[in-house]
Order: structure tokens, then sequence, then C-alpha cells
């Protein structure tokens, strides 16, 4: 994103199934432009944002990696299967214009190498 | 020794003949890919761009469109039919509000589901400066269908893919 040049390894999850917390990269129509984004739950769990704290399955999750809290409301919707739900790490922005959301996993292609 | 020199022209008029045919005959695939360079050429807008040429531009944007083009874009809650005659003045609307348009397309997945028909996936990103200041990224996943009127290959239908549901 922003038009960043960032090296993906794309046999990241070749092995494994993507965790949560991870950062990974999705694929538009190719693999030209990805986004990156943090996986915040899988598939089946119900994600809700309450003045700016996620929570995924009513439990708070601990965020160390958002550097600039936001006061987002998002209300509770489930993750169908084979998605995974992705957010960006930068919550200064509205919640309307960020984009984010649920995805298929088919859509995950790999991690950034840093 | 005769025969083979004559071998040896005549080879090489064939390869030349092959190579001749692959520069000016555009394949159909080309050819849909030149009418969406097109259209990201007439998007695109520099801030020295007179209103003459904007209205130039927007009204050659109707040359890659089918009568009615339907758009769906549920990200923005907008689907609906527009007619070619619609198409400059929203265009132009769409434009004057920035001063610098920059939209490249790239990723094509192209495929000729029957004669005259072509589906078209894409991958969009567009740069812009609003005239207020702000600089404005988007990336967006494109299906596109194609319908070749007179030799034209025409957007019918353009869809906005939502790749992140919110």
């Amino acid at each position: 994103m922003n038009g960043d040049f960032n090296f993906c390894f794309m046999l990241r999850y070749i092995f494994s199934k993507p965790e949560r917390h991870d950062v990974v990269a999705i694929r538009l129509a190719g693999k030209k432009v990805i986004l990156l984004k943090r996986l915040i739950a899988l598939e089946r769990d119900v994600v809700e944002f309450r003045n700016g704290a996620l929570f995924v399955n009513e439990k708070k999750i601990d965020e160390t990696y958002v550097r600039y809290p936001s006061g987002w409301n998002l209300s509770p919707r489930k993750v169908h299967k084979s998605h995974v739900y992705v957010v960006g790490d930068n919550r200064s922005v509205p919640i309307g214009v960020h984009q984010f959301g649920q995805t298929s996993i088919d859509r995950v292609i790999g991690a950034p190498l840093w | 020794m005769v025969k083979a020199k004559y071998s040896i022209v005549a080879g090489g008029v064939l390869v030349a003949g092959v190579i001749a045919f692959f520069i000016f005959s555009q394949s159909e695939e080309a050819k849909v890919k030149k009418q969406f360079e097109f259209l990201a050429e007439k998007i695109g807008k520099t801030p020295e761009e007179s209103q003459i040429i904007a209205a130039a531009k927007a009204n050659r944007i109707r040359e890659v469109f089918t009568e009615t083009c339907k758009i769906h874009a549920p990200a923005y809650s907008f689907s609906r039919d527009i007619s070619s005659d619609e198409l400059p003045t929203l265009v132009l609307s769409a434009r004057s509000q920035c001063s610098e348009i920059s939209l490249k397309l790239c990723d094509f997945v192209i495929d000729f589901p029957e004669k005259g028909t072509a589906l078209v996936n894409l991958t969009a990103s567009m740069e812009s400066k609003l005239t207020t200041g702000e600089f404005i990224e988007e990336h967006h996943e494109l299906k596109c269908k194609l319908q070749k009127i007179e030799d034209i290959w025409r957007l019918k239908e353009i869809e906005m893919v939502e790749v992140l549901k919110k």
C-alpha cells in the first residue's frame, strides 16, 4: 500500500495457516498490487470494536502494534467460513475511510519479509 | 549450394513475415487492453489541464462505453445504469474535484466466453489530489464486461469487487 515496495514471502503459508496478529499480504486481481493488513480474526470468530478496542468472541484483545489508538465502533459480525478478518495498523483515520474487513483466505498470498 | 542459399532466404522471409504479423496484427487481448489504456489516459489529469482539454477528454470517454453501462460499486453504495450521454457530465464533475489524477491499470485477466464478449478482471490504482489539497490513493479490483460493437471493444458493465467486506 501507499506505493511502497515490499518483499513478500509467498511460501509463508504453504505448510501453515495464517494466525491472529500476523501481517498478511492480500492480492487484488493479481499480485502487482497487494494490501498489507493485520489478521485479527479467523473463520467463525465474531469481531467487534468498542471505542477503539478490539473484541474477538466477546474477549478484549490487546493490540500492542497499534500506534495511534482510535475511537472506532463496529457492531459484532461473524467471519464467514474460509475467510479471515483483517485491519490495518493505522487506526488514526476514520473507520469509514479505512479499508478493512473480511476476505477469502484464498486471497492471502503470503507475508511481508520486513 | 544454390539450394541452401534459397532455403536461407526463404527462412529469412518466413521469420520476417511472422514478426511483421505479430507487429501489425493486434490480438483481441491487445485491443481490449488498448481500450483500458485509452480510458486511463482520459481519466488522468495534470494541474495544467485547461477546461477545454477537460471537456474534450470527458467527451471522448464515451468512445469506450456502450450506449448504457451498468456500474456496480457496493463499497460506495452505488449501483446504476449510466447512459453514454450522461457520462461526460458525470466525468467532468468528478474530475473537477481533483487537481491531479493518475490511474494505473494492471494484472489483466482477459477471457472471451463467447464471440463479441470479453470478461476482464484487473486492478485499478488511482492516485488523486483534491482541489482542497488532500491526497487520496485507492486500489480496487474491477470486473468488467465488454462488447464488441462495430469492431470496437466497449465497456458494458463495471463491478468493483469487494475484496474486504466490513
